[in-house]
């Protein structure tokens, strides 16, 4: 069909009332900002696990929750953090950045991107049912060792919901991935060279590649795991001929490029924030971004470092080993780099800039000890103790969470119009620090005095008490800051002062529009001339930066509900992927469904992929 | 004896001192699980790796955020609206602080490649100065079985949840598992080494010799990697004696037991089916040996102290005392009468061959 490409100038998309609008959106800033929301509820839910599990180990013997409950509860905070907080936390600000900072209207594919965000949340919603209709939660932990996760020793549904909402989340995760890097290869705006790309940008695309590369050893060890539990085959069951390291290899493969999959979009967001607040370019561009792509490339040769208990005797245990001290190589180069940022710049401590020191500050220490866990002697005293829970604590919360505060406090503006208010996002940052450190560092020192990690509770003789007390009061000081932080988004939505286009006087191009940007992003191209465009428009002269081509038709595609709909299918097809094996009349019947469901959206899909205009 | 140097005693007897000085002032607690205190070659090679670790780590975490801080300071904004110097990179100092890190990283390995070699690498000993134990992870407890020393009935001796070792010989560990992974962990004597079922896992060590007449060490351990809803009691101890110390306990301990009359409920209750008593019918394999029960300092794996009224407590209720464990299948609690349970606590506290054990 033909379309006249003069009539789509500006062309509004065909208009939603209220949620309509959102379910059918296939703009990547609302998508972004359901990514984002949902996963800021998934945190706190996270969250309030933790509390749970700070509470029970408060005091020694206590007995507020059962064993049967604490081990449910810590396995399904991991896994809240890692799959349904951070990393779509992480997706959330690419979704809605990334194709702004690289002057694009949308991603490369609209109606993909919110399939996978429905993905996602569907997935999300299917592992919190097995609260309801699993018997239990999972309860084997988030990296799930196998033979305790076969149905011999984990005979509720648990697991079995827990394989199949992570297969919903990876679907979602691999689909954004291609997204990302398509729209990063294919959408720049002219004179956007690799070279000039925001640093963010660059941690998106390798972030994105580490996905296609990880999730897929994830989505073997799950499924083989799924055919154990369902239909009696003995990849894992050591009884039968399996062999339960297989799942340690399959699952690390995935599990340590998952860090630096949750790592990475944090170093974008810092690179991003320090030269904003320091009013100076990032130092060394080159080393921030290539030492990201040694990282991602690093990442895969280590994941042996997680099994040195295992025993994998003196060759592997030397490799494995010295690979993951390497990465501390480029890890510190990036460091030296934000720091080189600040020296000698004007700093401007507004939050975005405190998140980002604090950032540098907590990352560092979480650094530190991950080197020391990398000699494979210490790491057999330290491996599977609170050692360990702290280590990755100050990696992941102290490091990535942070930044992604950082980011929020950054970009809130753009997203919403309006600003986060300063005073109260202070206090937020000051009560995270003291509240994270008081939580967490003495879990150092539990570790070295021998308590193992994933214990519902310890005797009094063991001399815990105190850190573990400690570290209980300090997780209610980080519960208070996320409170204040949840105030602070509520407070600055009704009445924050209005954020104007460019409210930090920064760089790149999604400062160049409105705030929020409107639904075609910029109303007009924007050629590409520097690293900083916007910067040097401001400061080294008209055009230096970008140059404007006002003759510029954007097209949108309209809203869609084929990917809710396709996505509910998958939805409805794991449930009757659950009663396959044990009831095969109920299962069928709803896995037919299913495939109607998700085989209608796809028709739809592509009869709508069909109208396009051809760009 | 391996040669050491005076200095780096002294280093360590510092470090040791300044980290055991941090945590008494933090808390006063004594820490018998402690990683602190190694009392084995292999685990004082990995002690001396953590301690160079640690002020190599302290040396890192001062310069980067001293350099942090004082950017911080010095160059936060003040009433001076001039941009600051653009300046993109400097390539000379970028191949600096990349070789910096690379000499650090190298000089590291270098530490851990010897300490590596040295707990995985087994001292060749003659077969007598050589103790083999066999361990073996249950949900959730632990089984020891001696292959070279024999019982009464000539089968291995086995035991639970306390492992007795001589001082001075290189104790030579298989480590595997009858269900799912657990993990074998005794901080002051070695690292973590995986029980994995159908595999054999090894590690050893050598303790501190421990002269003729001096009293046995109990060393504290636990499951580390998590196997389920007990993990959290799934504790052992392991005591270290002096050679005729160990020789004395494995004598008594490859007896039958002290009392061979079974009480009338050990058989009509089904204790029998699960465990065995040397020298008696009982010989079960589900759960631990109790041959010489009343020897062992706990119950259920760590879970209580060995004393009447807490073994009273743990027949009566097992589910109640450690939640989901096996027995708690068969033994419910109205299995067993009061009167069979006051039988059962004095029969299996009456099994102690009699060697003062329960000493620290």
């Amino acid at each position: 069909m033909a379309t006249d490409l003069g009539t789509l100038h500006h062309a509004p998309a065909k208009e939603r009332s209220g949620w309509m609008d959102w379910i059918t959106t296939v703009d990547h800033k609302k998508i972004g900002i359901m990514y984002l929301i949902t996963a800021l509820v998934f945190f706190v839910i996270g969250g309030l696990e933790a509390l749970l599990v700070r509470l029970q180990l408060g005091t020694p013997e206590n007995t507020l929750l059962t064993p049967e409950a604490y081990n449910q509860v810590f396995t399904m905070h991991g896994t809240t953090m890692i799959f349904l907080a951070i990393m779509p936390l992480g997706v959330g600000f690419m979704n809605y950045i990334v194709p702004l900072m690289i002057g694009a209207g949308d991603m490369a594919y609209p109606r993909m991107n919110a399939m996978s965000y429905w993905l996602l949340l569907f997935g999300g919603i299917f592992m919190y049912l097995s609260f309801v209709w699993g018997g239990n939660a999972p309860d084997s932990g988030w990296f799930a060792y196998a033979p305790l996760t076969e149905k011999l020793y984990s005979p509720t549904r648990g697991m079995d919901f827990w394989v199949l909402g992570l297969q919903l989340l990876g679907i979602s995760s691999i689909a954004g991935a291609v997204n990302i890097i398509v729209t990063i290869i294919r959408l720049r705006a002219p004179g956007m060279r690799f070279n000039r790309m925001p640093l963010f940008v660059w941690m998106s695309l390798i972030t994105s590649f580490l996905l296609i590369f990880a999730i897929p050893s994830l989505t073997v060890a799950i499924t083989l795991l799924f055919f154990d539990r369902n239909f009696g085959s003995n990849f894992f069951l050591p009884a039968a001929g399996g062999d339960p390291l297989l799942w340690q290899h399959l699952f690390w493969f995935f599990g340590h490029p998952e860090v630096y999959i949750m790592v990475l979009p944090a170093f974008g967001m810092i690179s991003e924030i320090l030269p904003v607040f320091s009013r100076k370019p990032i130092f060394g561009y080159e080393f921030v971004a290539y030492s990201g792509v040694a990282i991602g490339v690093l990442g895969f040769t280590v994941w042996a470092h997680h099994m040195f208990g295992t025993g994998l005797g003196v060759i592997a245990d030397t490799f494995f080993s010295a690979a993951s001290m390497l990465i501390s190589v480029p890890t510190g180069v990036k460091i030296f780099n934000w720091l080189a940022t600040l020296w000698r710049g004007d700093l401007r401590f507004r939050t975005p800039m405190y998140f980002a020191c604090g950032f540098i500050a907590m990352f560092l220490i979480g650094g530190i000890s991950g080197v020391a866990l990398a000699a494979p002697p210490f790491d057999l005293q330290a491996t599977d103790s609170y050692f360990v829970v702290a280590h990755f604590h100050y990696v992941l919360f102290g490091g990535t969470a942070f930044a992604l505060f950082g980011g929020t406090y950054y970009w809130f503006p753009k997203i919403t119009g309006k600003m986060l208010s300063e005073s109260i996002g202070k206090w937020h940052f000051w009560l995270l620090l003291l509240g994270f450190n008081v939580t967490f560092f003495p879990q150092h020192q539990l570790g070295i005095e021998g308590m193992p990690r994933r214990i519902y509770t310890y005797q009094a003789n063991q001399g815990w008490d105190f850190y573990n007390l400690l570290s209980t009061l300090g997780s209610f000081l980080i519960a208070l800051a996320t409170l204040v932080f949840i105030v602070n988004v509520i407070l600055s939505l009704r009445r924050g002062e209005p954020a104007g286009n460019d409210p930090w006087d920064a760089a790149t191009l999604e400062w160049a529009t409105t705030s929020p940007p409107p639904a075609h992003n910029f109303d007009d191209e924007i050629i590409v001339n520097s690293r900083r465009p916007l910067w040097d428009n401001k400061y080294s002269g008209e055009n230096r930066g970008m140059t404007i081509n006002p003759d510029f038709h954007p097209h949108l595609p309209p809203p869609s509900n084929a990917p809710i709909i396709f996505s509910f299918g998958l939805f409805v097809m794991a449930f009757g992927l659950l009663n396959l094996a044990a009831t095969p009349l109920v299962g069928i019947p709803i896995i037919l469904v299913a495939l109607s469901i998700s085989g209608f959206a796809m028709a739809r899909w592509a009869g709508e992929i069909a109208e396009d205009p051809v760009l | 004896m391996p040669y050491r140097w005076p200095n780096k005693a002294l280093f360590r007897r510092g470090s040791l001192l300044l980290l055991t000085a941090m945590i008494l002032v933090a808390c006063g607690q004594a820490t018998p699980q402690t990683t602190l205190n190694p009392q084995t070659e292999s685990a004082r090679t990995i002690y001396d790796l953590s301690i160079y670790l640690f002020w190599l780590g302290v040396g890192v975490f001062v310069i980067v955020e001293s350099w942090l801080i004082v950017s911080i300071f010095k160059y936060r904004h003040r009433d001076n609206d001039q941009l600051p110097a653009q300046i993109h990179g400097n390539t000379k100092v970028e191949i600096a602080w990349t070789i910096v890190p690379a000499i650090i990283a190298i000089f590291v390995f270098v530490l851990t490649f010897s300490a590596i070699q040295k707990i995985e690498i087994k001292p060749q000993v003659a077969a007598g100065e050589e103790v083999k134990v066999v361990v073996i992870g249950h949900q959730w407890w632990w089984e020891f079985r001696y292959p070279d020393i024999k019982d009464a009935n000539g089968q291995p001796l086995v035991t639970a949840n306390e492992m007795w070792v001589p001082s001075g010989s290189v104790i030579d560990l298989t480590i595997t598992s009858a269900d799912v992974i657990h993990d074998f962990w005794i901080p002051g004597l070695s690292g973590k080494r995986d029980a994995i079922p159908t595999r054999e896992n090894k590690i050893w060590f050598r303790a501190d010799p421990i002269a003729d007449g001096d009293k046995p060490q109990t060393y504290w351990g636990q499951c580390a990697e998590y196997c389920g809803t007990q993990h959290a009691y799934m504790k052992m101890r392991v005591v270290v004696a002096s050679p005729s110390d160990f020789a004395r306990w494995s004598q008594e301990q490859s007896a039958v037991a002290v009392n061979t009359t079974l009480p009338p409920s050990f058989t009509a209750k089904g204790c029998v089916g699960c465990h065995a008593v040397r020298g008696t019918l009982a010989a079960g394999i589900t759960g631990p040996n109790l041959t010489h029960f009343g020897s062992r300092q706990t119950i259920a794996a760590g879970t209580l102290d060995n004393n009447p009224t807490n073994l009273h407590a743990w027949l009566d209720a097992p589910n109640v005392v450690k939640r989901g464990n096996l027995m708690s299948a068969a033994i419910k609690d109205d299995t067993l009468s009061p009167e069979e349970i006051d039988e059962l606590v004095t029969y299996l506290l009456s099994l102690d061959p009699g060697i003062d054990d329960k000493q620290q």
